[in-house]
């Protein structure tokens, strides 16, 4: 038996070996304990097996198979690129192991007929994977399996990090400085994962074959790891970079009977219990200390970490006014680091707002139990139903949230605050389905579904304390006269000495005082049902036509207090509490044919209308045109080709019809989405010795809407671009709101696109000489050629303009039944390009569509010279990759 | 609170705590109906199948009859999981003419074609029907499922009589479902895309070939919620403060599942763009088109960071 795991994979079109997956060990020694076990209690003798150690028993069959090897990487170019996208590294690894014991037939008093296993990837390839099997005739049926999947994450969304490279900020006095510090730059993506997800599923079933069956089953899914994310202007009302300390995890336990009382009749009862832990919890990321105390106390700059002016210094410009320090406590107001004599990082003035520490945790528990009930019959003739009804009432809570901030923020020490959560989820739901088959040729079937959500929750702030410098003057870090300000009810504090404190500080925005619930609500219903008629036409050919009817309700009542009316028809303006309801009718038309035996062509056309859209992006009119073909002309020879095509529109205001409504609304929307697909491919593998695999695919995806969109002076890159404020073009755009500062200004109006073409070809080649040779080589590409909006002079295309492609040659060689020696190639080359921010900095001063009155940035005005038109990048060079990976192995059978 | 009861007035204060004495209940009678049904497997262990009317056992030659024509095909048995238990312990068990019907008159014919059932020449609905005889408990959606509707049988995935793959597919996940869907092999070969090409997971995972009560055979968790958040659980909530979109247009309204030219799989090539177009004053006084948008050089998420749902700050600032 020939099972060479990763190897035979890679044919088929995937990357290397998924690695090797610890767990398989573990699996492995409990196969091989087992093994001896159901030995020891058969007297018989045992049959050994060449090459190992494992006690066959009698009247088994065991095979067992390793595969050991190693990879060799090569990369150049951006690491943190190709961790996200390969993340393959060298070393030694398993590539694979199996285990099959299998019983003889007519093997009596044994505990099980087949029990089998399959490892792959051990030693430190991001993804693992283990496999195990076992049953025993009627008595039981076992599996289980185990995926662990290494999730590295490092691409900014933006694509540009908020400080570039090159800057510095003068140490000593900013008029005669005695050096220069060079301004750290943030490398990562603000929102960097490096995390482990491990999933494993179990499943027992009892008495499969009899009248009453048990089924019990254990899930568990674990989520772990550190990654960087920012603080959303919750530490001290700034933005700092936190580091999330991740665990995540839910235990699902499942236990279930079937009962057959009468023919072709099932009754099921399912209880399932998930336990949901969340036990994240956010401190500092260490990169972001870059000076410190003159204690040696390393601290961070209490300012928006993307932002160019720090410590009031502007990279841009070369101005420094220190308005990140308190002026009047500073020894000299033109003087923010020093020079540290030992070394290290320069030491700031104590008058300067930092941060030296953060942390917050908000353990959170959800318990979800559901009962449900299945039934599924086929006992009446021509008559096939089933259905179910569900219940969950599931229970989230977080009775401990933590936050602390410790530094100096204007006369803040501290800033400490708790609160506690609770929400439930309370889900009933029911499903049935009728298939009547009216004649010999038409059918006639139903499907209803009804699905009910109540989820209503609140928030409340227990209690907080700042630590304020008590002294009108002399307001440093390393001040000890400090009030402490306790927060119980309201916004007002209680200081110990009494100082004088502006209330309402520490809370961010959009939360009650302290002490005041804040409830919300969210529920939905669906009410669905499908109506079909089906007609086979011919032996041949199959028509069926779908009715579609769905009502969706949604009720909303966020964080606006008590008595919140979300049960009634969403009010004019108000997007935050009521009722949107959707009435949505479509028809589905299908056609299956069968113009010959060795020919299948299907296809669909679905056209929607929704009465209303719960958001602008929502659709109204939805057509969905799908064609699946295939065709074997040979049993060696395959043909096949899709072409699916989703059109999806909302060209109208959106608003709420409904009596007195008589607001104006902006718009039109004008939203419109596709993703129009178009695939061939084709295999053929006429004998053992040669074969071809030849794949294309073209993607056409574009999605756009009418935006109009905020901005201030200040935040175009360099900070000392002020675009003028546009002027509102029509009913498209309304008033200017208040927002992101006082600087504000309304772009647009304009249009928000993304356009992104994209090719997909890939070819592989089987070539087998002779018995004892095999090879493989191919070649995958994936080029995306698309286009964009840019809302900011700092951004790039990024992925929306990349090849990726990887090529790869194998090869194995058999040095006699059961030894095979095995080597890989892959290419894994990734590229991308495009201009950057174009409509910001370019001369031509028009936005995408709309008017012509937006403000543009001419290429000249923006500090970096790198920005420019002419330029295929912004502040961030393409993130650009290749790498040469070998990977050698040899598949031992034993 | 009581069950069903509409939760509406729970607004104004804490959420309290579920009564316990109804969990017990349920316990207690699901104990009952466990015991007891022990009996009933005890007092009638054939399986239902078995009461079906049979052809006259004089009708029927054995698979060992079969096999002196048919050896390809009944080299595998050993491992069938149809034929395994006929052949391990010699009693009940699938073998040859328990799907193709009693052989003797295709024996006596001189293997004429014409005297036995063959799935291959058969149609889906032929197919099904025999399948379905013993399966349907397993999958009861199948009749009702876009497979069964595009003429998709049992025999276009699964290889009855012999296979390496798990459930007898005749070809592992994803290879099998890209013979057909070849549109989505493209989506799963662009930068960002779920791991199904690397195993770490399966088409089976989210879609239930076999059909589902929702579309595109899509699978969803015990309370109805996308299956999406059986792997990603900490967007699964119930958050105080949902970001209504999720829950009610679903993972979609943002993501591509499938693979994407954009980081986290998502519609837009980045955060702010995608949020622009629904937080734009062009929506403004529309069914949630809060806000205006933003030009602002950091991404949205950086302050937003609970975009999926927040228990502490109804803006998902932490």
């Amino acid at each position: 038996m020939t099972f060479i795991g990763w190897y035979s994979r890679l044919f088929k079109g995937q990357p290397p070996s998924a690695g090797i997956r610890r767990i398989a060990g573990g699996a492995l020694a409990l196969l091989l304990m087992t093994g001896i076990a159901v030995a020891q209690t058969t007297p018989a003798p045992a049959i050994p097996a060449a090459e190992t150690h494992v006690t066959v028993p009698d009247g088994y069959i065991l095979h067992q198979a390793i595969d050991l090897g190693g990879r060799m990487a090569n990369v150049n170019g951006s690491p943190a690129m190709y961790d996200t996208l390969v993340n393959m590294q060298s070393g030694p690894r398993v590539q694979g192991e199996t285990f099959q014991l299998r019983a003889l037939p007519g093997t009596k008093n044994t505990w099980v007929d087949n029990l089998s296993a399959f490892g792959s990837g051990f030693g430190g390839d991001p993804y693992s994977f283990a496999r195990l099997n076992a049953s025993k005739g009627k008595a039981y049926e076992f599996s289980g399996i185990f995926r662990r999947d290494r999730q590295y994450m490092d691409y900014d969304l933006l694509g540009n990090p908020g400080i570039p490279t090159g800057y510095s900020i003068p140490i000593g006095s900013s008029t005669a400085p005695t050096g220069s510090y060079a301004w750290p730059q943030v490398n990562n993506s603000p929102f960097r994962f490096n995390t482990v997800r491990r999933m494993t599923d179990t499943n027992l079933t009892l008495l499969p074959l009899s009248k009453v069956t048990y089924r019990f089953g254990y899930s568990q899914n674990v989520m772990q790891g550190p990654s960087l994310t920012p603080s959303g202007n919750s530490v001290a009302g700034q933005e700092v970079l936190l580091q999330e300390y991740q665990r995540n995890s839910t235990d699902d336990f499942f236990g279930a009977f079937d009962w057959k009382p009468v023919q072709r009749t099932q009754l099921s009862y399912e209880e399932q219990i998930d336990h949901y832990k969340g036990d994240s919890w956010f401190a500092m990321a260490p990169q972001y200390f870059t000076v410190q105390e003159a204690d040696g106390t390393k601290v961070a700059l209490l300012d928006s970490y993307q932002q160019f002016v720090p410590f009031g210094y502007s990279t841009s410009t070369g101005a420094f006014t220190a308005s990140g320090c308190n002026a009047t406590s500073m020894n000299d107001k033109s003087t923010v680091l020093q020079a540290n004599p030992n070394g290290g990082l320069p030491i700031i003035d104590p008058a300067c707002n930092v941060i030296s520490s953060y942390f917050r945790s908000q353990p959170t528990r959800v318990i979800f139990p559901t009962e449900m009930i299945r039934f599924q019959s086929s006992s009446i003739r021509n008559v096939t139903m089933n259905g179910n009804v569900r219940y969950t009432n599931a229970n989230m809570n977080l009775p401990n949230y933590f936050d602390r901030f410790q530094g100096l923020d204007g006369t803040i020490r501290s800033i400490t605050f708790k609160a506690a959560a609770s929400a439930k989820r309370e889900v009933m739901a029911a499903d049935y389905g009728i298939v009547w088959q009216l004649s010999k040729t038409v059918s006639l079937e139903d499907q209803i579904g009804y699905s009910n959500v109540r989820q209503p929750g609140t928030n409340v702030f227990t209690g907080g304390t700042d630590m304020v410098i008590a002294s009108a003057t002399g307001q440093t870090i390393n001040n000890p006269n400090l009030s402490s300000c306790v927060f119980t009810t309201g916004n007002t504090p209680t200081c110990t000495p009494t100082v004088t404190k502006a209330p309402g500080s520490p809370l961010p925005g959009g939360s009650n005082p302290f002490g005041t619930p804040l409830p919300a609500y969210f529920g939905q219903r669906f009410t669905t049902n499908n109506a079909t008629v089906s007609w086979d036409a011919t032996p041949r050919s199959t028509f069926s036509f779908t009715w579609r009817y769905q009502d969706h309700l949604i009720s909303e009542g966020q964080g606006t207090g008590p008595g919140t009316a979300h049960n009634v028809p969403i009010p004019a303006n108000n997007t935050n509490s009521g009722e949107v309801t959707i009435h949505e009718n479509g028809g589905i038309f299908t056609a299956a044919l069968r113009p010959a035996s060795n020919w299948n062509i299907n296809g669909s056309v679905e056209a929607i209308y929704n009465d209303n859209a719960f958001t602008p992006m929502g659709f109204r009119q939805l057509r969905h045109y799908r064609v699946h073909t295939i065709y074997r002309p040979r049993t060696w020879a395959t043909v096949s080709g899709a072409f699916n095509d989703l059109e999806r529109h909302n060209n109208t205001n959106n608003n709420q019809n409904f009596p007195g409504n008589t607001t104006p609304y902006y718009g039109p929307l004008n939203h419109v989405d596709h993703s129009r697909v178009v695939s061939f491919g084709t295999e053929l593998f006429p004998n053992d010795r040669y074969g071809l695999n030849l794949d294309y695919s073209y993607n056409d995806v574009y999605m756009a809407d009418n935006i109009c969109f905020q901005g201030a002076a200040g935040v175009m890159p360099g900070g000392t671009v002020a675009p003028a404020a546009a002027t509102a073009s029509g009913t498209l755009c309304g008033p200017v709101a208040a927002g992101h500062g006082s600087n504000t200004v309304l772009f647009g109006p304009a249009r928000d696109f993304q356009d992104a073409p994209t090719q997909f070809a890939s070819a592989a080649f089987m070539f087998a000489p002779i018995k004892k040779f095999h090879s493989d080589f191919g070649y995958r590409v994936n080029s995306v050629k698309g286009s964009r909006f840019f809302t900011d002079a700092g951004d790039v295309n990024g992925s929306l303009v990349s090849t990726y492609q990887t090529p790869f040659v194998k090869a194995s060689f058999t040095v006699h039944p059961g030894l095979i020696w095995k080597g890989e190639y892959d290419y894994f080359g990734y590229g991308e390009g495009g201009r950057s921010g174009a409509q910001y900095c370019n001369a031509n001063p028009a936005l995408a569509l709309g008017s012509t009155t937006a403000p543009v940035v001419l290429c000249s005005s923006v500090a970096n010279t790198a920005m420019s038109s002419a330029t295929t990048y912004g502040f961030t060079a393409p993130r650009n990759f290749h790498a040469n990976n070998v990977t050698l192995g040899v598949h031992y059978e034993f | 609170m009581q069950r069903g009861k509409p939760v509406t007035k729970m607004l104004s204060g804490a959420v309290p705590k579920r009564t316990p004495g109804l969990r017990v209940c349920w316990m207690f009678i699901l104990g009952v109906i466990f015991l007891s049904s022990f009996g009933l497997a005890a007092a009638k262990p054939k399986p239902a199948g078995k009461q079906e009317a049979q052809p006259a056992a004089s009708e029927f030659v054995g698979s060992e009859t079969c096999a002196t024509c048919h050896e390809e095909v009944s080299k595998g048995f050993a491992t069938n999981p149809h034929t395994k238990m006929a052949l391990m312990h010699g009693k009940s068990g699938i073998t040859c003419e328990n799907c193709h019907g009693a052989g003797k008159a295709h024996v006596d014919g001189g293997g004429d074609v014409t005297k036995i059932f063959n799935p291959a020449k058969a149609s889906p609905k032929e197919v099904e029907a025999k399948c379905l005889a013993c399966h349907a408990g397993a999958h009861p959606n199948f009749e009702r499922s876009p497979h069964a509707k595009a003429g998709v049988s049992c025999i276009g995935c699964h290889d009855i009589h012999q296979s390496k793959e798990e459930a007898l597919l005749k070809a592992p996940q994803p290879t099998l479902c890209f013979q057909c869907h070849a549109d989505q092999r493209s989506q799963f070969n662009m930068p960002f895309h779920h791991k199904v090409n690397e195993g770490v997971v399966k088409c089976s995972d989210c879609h239930d070939p076999h059909g589902t009560f929702q579309a595109n055979n899509l699978k969803t968790t015990a309370d109805q919620s996308a299956i999406c958040t059986k792997c990603h659980t900490d967007v699964r909530g119930p958050f105080v403060y949902e970001h209504a979109p999720v829950k009610a247009e679903g993972c979609t309204a943002c993501h591509t599942p499938h693979g994407s030219q954009n980081a986290r799989l998502l519609n837009m090539p980045n955060v702010n763009v995608l949020c622009n177009q629904c937080h734009s004053a062009v929506a403004a006084g529309a069914v949630h088109g809060q806000g205006q948008g933003s030009s602002d050089s950091v991404p949205c998420t950086s302050c937003h960071t609970y975009i999926h749902g927040s228990n502490i700050n109804p803006a998902f600032l932490r």
